[in-house]
């Protein structure tokens, strides 16, 4: 089966993993890698595919269950909720600043200098 | 020594220990030949652009220096074979015991390389995509197994081959175990191409888990259908036994070969 979206723990990240799980199954759903209706992988392989423990991946799935993200869907396991929350124009900006601050913080821990990200990212759009 | 008090025909070690042998020295000489993950992609590159198999290429390398199968180690496990090509001259020892013995130790060759992949890396990368242990070993091969296992235990109801059936039968439902195991075990991405290093786990999975299960079937196999030829006319059903492990043997084989001429498929 193939894949259209991957997850990633990075340990030298300040973020804690349960907070990284939750924001990128999150991202995934709003770039539409994951339609309504897809199926999560199970707590214990995502959870055994990251290295982290089973209690992470399934805090970061009951929060997004509690936003209306995921549903749980008993035996069939975790799957996207067929209505999405919807974003306000101020939720959608936090949401990216956010982003941005993890992405650049991201960056800086690996020595780069917000000056040279500035640059590149200019470019780069 | 009376054909009962040895079991089978000094044919039968002879040809077991000449294939020990064989896997031995070619383990040996040609330590890549079985251990490197390059052969399940021989057939892979149709359809591919010359861009995108050159990916492939490179996240091929890095699983290799990730899991770190040594050649050494590779090397090692031939010089067991040839050891336990010995143990074949050794009455006591039922002839298919040191081939069954192989094919355990070089299962463990593959879990030890799961084990060095997973300490390889300290960032881990998910697919999000629910898998099943059945897509990796898909059904048809299990039945093919436990046929073949079910049968060797059919013929540990025979006093003479007791002892040969139940080890065989032993070492072949670990073997199926350890094939269940890697059909199940974690998708091992280093995360510098994810999407190239995805298609390449699942199809190392496959191929892996379907030829642990085959080698389960192997020692089955040749214990049945050469014991089955010194069993006295009145008990065919033993025959018959044998033949029906062999047809397993079969679909287990054309199974197991599978996955090595199916396309890449990337997302």
């Amino acid at each position: 089966m193939s894949a259209s979206s991957y997850l990633v723990v990075d340990a030298e990240l300040g973020a804690p993993p349960y907070v990284q799980v939750k924001e990128q199954v999150r991202a995934a759903i709003e770039r539409g890698e994951l339609v309504p209706g897809a199926t999560l992988p199970t707590v214990r392989q995502l959870a055994g595919d990251l290295g982290i423990a089973p209690n992470t991946v399934a805090r970061a799935y009951a929060d997004l269950q509690q936003e209306g993200w995921l549903v749980s869907d008993g035996r069939r396991g975790t799957r996207v909720a067929g209505e999405l929350p919807q974003l306000d124009r101020r939720g959608r900006t936090r949401t990216l600043r956010q982003s941005l601050e993890r992405f650049v913080d991201a960056l800086v821990h690996r020595g780069y200098t917000r000056g040279e990200i500035a640059v590149e990212i200019a470019r780069f759009l | 020594m009376h054909i009962d008090a040895m079991g089978p025909d000094p044919a039968a070690r002879l040809l077991t220990a000449g294939m020990l042998l064989a896997l031995g020295i070619g383990q040996i000489v040609w330590p890549r030949c079985f251990a490197d993950i390059g052969m399940y992609f021989r057939y892979a590159r149709r359809g591919l652009s010359p861009e995108m198999w050159e990916r492939v290429q490179r996240g091929l390398q890095a699983r290799r220096e990730a899991e770190g199968i040594s050649l050494n180690r590779m090397r090692f496990v031939g010089s067991l074979g040839i050891l336990l090509a010995t143990l074949e001259f050794v009455p006591v020892i039922p002839f298919a015991f040191p081939y069954a013995a192989f094919c355990l130790i070089v299962a463990a060759s593959v879990v030890a390389a799961y084990v060095q992949v997973r300490r390889a890396t300290e960032r881990r990368v998910a697919p999000l995509v629910r898998r099943s242990p059945l897509d990796a070993l898909p059904p048809a091969v299990i039945v093919a197994t436990v046929v073949c296992l079910a049968g060797t235990l059919i013929f540990a109801t025979y006093p003479v081959y007791r002892f040969a059936a139940l080890a065989v039968a032993a070492s072949g439902f670990v073997l199926l175990a350890i094939a269940w195991r890697i059909a199940a075990s974690p998708a091992l991405l280093l995360g510098n191409d994810p999407k190239i290093e995805y298609a390449i786990d699942e199809r190392v999975r496959i191929c892996r888990a379907t030829n642990v299960a085959f080698l389960a079937c192997g020692p089955a196999t040749i214990l049945t259908m050469l014991d089955s030829r010194h069993l006295p006319a009145d008990l065919a059903f033993y025959g018959i036994v044998a033949q029906i492990v062999w047809v397993a043997f079969f679909v287990a084989l054309i199974v197991s070969l599978m996955p090595l001429r199916r396309q890449l498929t990337l997302a």
